[in-house]
C-alpha cells in the first residue's frame, strides 16, 4: 500500500519515468486477464490498450481504496464486459463469461469407489523445494497446465494465486459471488493438480 | 465419518478456511487418519504455492512487454494529461 502510495504520488506529478515503469510492470498480466474475457490476440491487445487510456484518464481519481494492481484490473474487466454487452453479436468479442460452472465438481468421481473411498489414489508429486532446476520444470507444467484452464478457471486462479489478490478483491474484477469464485480456483488448482501428477510422477515413489 | 471422495470436494473451502467449525474440524480429523487424502490436501496447497511463484518469477521477468509503439502513445496521452491538468 505505502509503495502504491509512492507511485501514486510520483504519476500525479507527472514522472514519466513512474508511468513507464507501471506500464512495464504490469502489461504481460494484463494481457493474461485480456485473455481470459477475449478470444484472440489481438482483442487482448487492445483491451489492454483500451484499459490504459481510461487509467491516465482516471488517475486523478485513484484514491487508493484498493491496490494499484486490483484497480487497473477492475477496469480492464469492467471494459471487457461493456465491450462484450454491445458487441453482442458480433464475432471477436466472443467470451466466456457464461461458462457453466455448475457441472458437478466431480470431475474425479472415476478415482472413487461407490463409497466413496479412493480407487485410484494421488500419486506422489516428488516436489523437492530445494532442487531449483524441479521446480523450474515443475513450474513449466504448473504454466502449461494454466495455459488449458476453462477462461473463468485461469481468471480466478492468476488473481488469486499468481497475482496473489485477495478473495474479495477477484470477486470484485471478476463480478462474481464468493461462492462462485471459490468453485473456479478450486476446480482450476485441481485441475492443474492433476496435470502436474501425471506429468511428474515416479511411481511407488512415498513423498518425504 | 465423511467420505474420501467428500474431502477432495471440499478442500477448497478447507484451504480457503471458509468451513463452518464442525465441517473444519470433520475434515482435520479426515486428513489426520487417511493418507490419500493428507497428500491431496498437500499437493493442493503446492499447487497454489508454486503458481505464487510462478508469479514472482513473472514479477522479476515479466512474459512480455509493452510494444515500444504502445508506450509512446501512452506516455503522449499521459503527458497530455498532466500539462492539461496542470494549465487548469
Amino acid at each position: 500500500m505505502s509503495d502504491d502510495a509512492h507511485i501514486i504520488e510520483r504519476l500525479k506529478a507527472g514522472d514519466e519515468k513512474a508511468f513507464e515503469a507501471l506500464i512495464d510492470r504490469h502489461y504481460a498480466a494484463m494481457i493474461r486477464l485480456a485473455e481470459t474475457f477475449v478470444s484472440d490476440e489481438s482483442s487482448a491487445e487492445e483491451l489492454v490498450q483500451e484499459t490504459w487510456r481510461v487509467v491516465i484518464d482516471k488517475l486523478d481519481t485513484f484514491e487508493g481504496r484498493s491496490k494499484l494492481k486490483t484497480w487497473i484490473f477492475g477496469i480492464l474487466a469492467n471494459l471487457a464486459r461493456q465491450r462484450r454487452r454491445s458487441d453482442q453479436r458480433e464475432k471477436p468479442w466472443s467470451t466466456i463469461m457464461e461458462e457453466p460452472i455448475e457441472e458437478s465438481a466431480g470431475h474425479m468421481t472415476e478415482r472413487f469407489d461407490a463409497e466413496g473411498r479412493w480407487q485410484a489414489p494421488p500419486r506422489a508429486l516428488q516436489l523437492d523445494p530445494e532442487d531449483e532446476a524441479m521446480k523450474t520444470q515443475f513450474l513449466e507444467h504448473v504454466q502449461a497446465a494454466m495455459d488449458e484452464l476453462p477462461a473463468r478457471q485461469r481468471a480466478a486462479v492468476m488473481l488469486r494465486d499468481v497475482q496473489g489478490l485477495s478473495s474479495e478483491e477477484t470477486c470484485e474484477i471478476l463480478d462474481v459471488s464468493k461462492a462462485n469464485q471459490r468453485v473456479l480456483l478450486h476446480r482450476g488448482r485441481a485441475k492443474i493438480r492433476e496435470t502436474l501428477e501425471d506429468a511428474a510422477v515416479v511411481p511407488g515413489e512415498v513423498r518425504s | 465419518m465423511m467420505s474420501c471422495e467428500e474431502f477432495t470436494d471440499e478442500v477448497g473451502e478447507y484451504i480457503e478456511g471458509t468451513l463452518p467449525f464442525g465441517e473444519r474440524i470433520q475434515m482435520w480429523l479426515h486428513a489426520f487418519l487417511c493418507d490419500h487424502c493428507k497428500t491431496y490436501l498437500q499437493q493442493m496447497r503446492d499447487v497454489a504455492d508454486l503458481m505464487g511463484e510462478l508469479g514472482e518469477r513473472w514479477r522479476e521477468h515479466p512474459e512480455e512487454e509493452a510494444p515500444e509503439e504502445l508506450k509512446g502513445d501512452l506516455l503522449d496521452s499521459y503527458r497530455e494529461k498532466v500539462d492539461g491538468e496542470s494549465t487548469e
